[in-house]
């Protein structure tokens, strides 16, 4: 193969990969890099790539700003609180088993004795005032 | 024997994600998000549309992170997303619209400054007067350094067709760069 036939070889790495000899195809650039070395023509090839990544560099682009940041966090889903969750934070609060469970069974029990002995003073007679309420028994004078 | 792939680096950090860690998150945000504002504000040419695009694509993460399977690499994952949400923006833009060109450059004092940032607008007009996936091409392989392979699998192009892409921007780039790159020094040889 010519110089030449390489050279325009050279071209083509360069169109495709650029100046940095670390992207070229592996299979072809011990060859190419003794070319660029042995080569004033393929040099000057060599260096125009170069120049053309350097001013591509030149674009540096300014950081995005902290608000961008924190609108994309702003929109981090927060971890969803399954109801099992939340009672058995709830249950760990009262004490757990051993306070909570004792404490529940004794209210229940007062609860159930007091509702069945105790006295109200309820009967089985209407309440005379409710009814007249109810059938608007009051007497009024009229217009 | 095959070469074992390497392990992607970000599969725990998106795992994490996906089962609500905050603090994985704001990794993520703070490995990725520079790159991502980049390849869009290049691709767009502009940073408002470039904003717009990390906030839909990191939203789509996160919304995808609870399903997450470590089929691809991520970063490939997510320059796909993000290509995809600028080609769909491109393809809004009414024929004629001029993807307006706004300074992002940050705004230093002095002649040098300026010189610098002549150089970048230069620079930046000529990679928005490439075709769209030119643009993307050289935003991903030549700016973001990303390897070929990966490149493709992000446009969704073979591998050839990429090449091919990137060898057309960058002779169109060093016919529209020719008057900077000849003030440009002649790089030394060790």
């Amino acid at each position: 193969m010519n110089e030449q036939a390489t050279i325009d070889r050279l071209r083509e790495v360069l169109d495709v990969h650029g100046a940095d000899a670390a992207r070229w195809p592996r299979a072809e650039r011990a060859a190419l890099e003794a070319l660029v070395a042995g080569s004033q023509d393929a040099r000057a090839v060599h260096d125009d790539a170069t120049r053309l990544a350097r001013v591509l560099d030149d674009d540096a682009l300014p950081a995005p700003s902290p608000a961008l940041r924190r609108a994309i966090l702003a929109h981090v889903p927060r971890p969803r609180l399954r109801f099992a969750d939340l009672l058995a934070d709830f249950w760990a609060a009262l004490g757990g088993g051993r306070v909570a469970a004792p404490a529940f069974a004794l209210a229940l029990a007062l609860g159930t004795t007091l509702g069945v002995n105790a006295d109200f003073g309820a009967t089985d007679e209407p309440d005379v005032d409710l009814v007249d309420v109810a059938q608007l028994a009051t007497e009024y004078a009229e217009p | 024997m095959t070469p074992a792939r390497n392990p992607d680096p970000d599969a725990p950090l998106v795992q994490r994600a996906g089962a609500g860690d905050q603090a994985a998150c704001a990794l993520l945000v703070d490995r990725w998000l520079g790159p991502v504002h980049r390849v869009a504000s290049r691709v767009l040419g502009n940073t408002a549309d470039a904003e717009e695009v990390a906030q839909d694509a990191f939203l789509r993460l996160w919304q995808h992170a609870p399903r997450w399977k470590p089929d691809a690499k991520f970063s490939t994952w997510l320059f796909r997303v993000v290509h995809n949400l600028c080609m769909d923006r491109i393809r809004a833009r009414r024929p004629g619209d001029d993807a307006a060109l706004d300074a992002m450059g940050d705004e230093g004092a002095g002649a040098r400054a300026v010189e610098r940032e002549s150089t970048a607008a230069s620079v930046r007009e000529a990679v928005a007067s490439l075709p769209p996936r030119q643009r993307a091409a050289m935003s991903l392989c030549h700016f973001e350094e990303m390897g070929n392979i990966e490149a493709a699998e992000v446009l969704g192009v073979s591998v050839e067709a990429l090449e091919s892409l990137l060898a057309r921007a960058r002779r169109t780039l060093r016919t529209r760069l020719a008057a900077l790159m000849d003030d440009s020094e002649a790089p030394r040889r060790e």
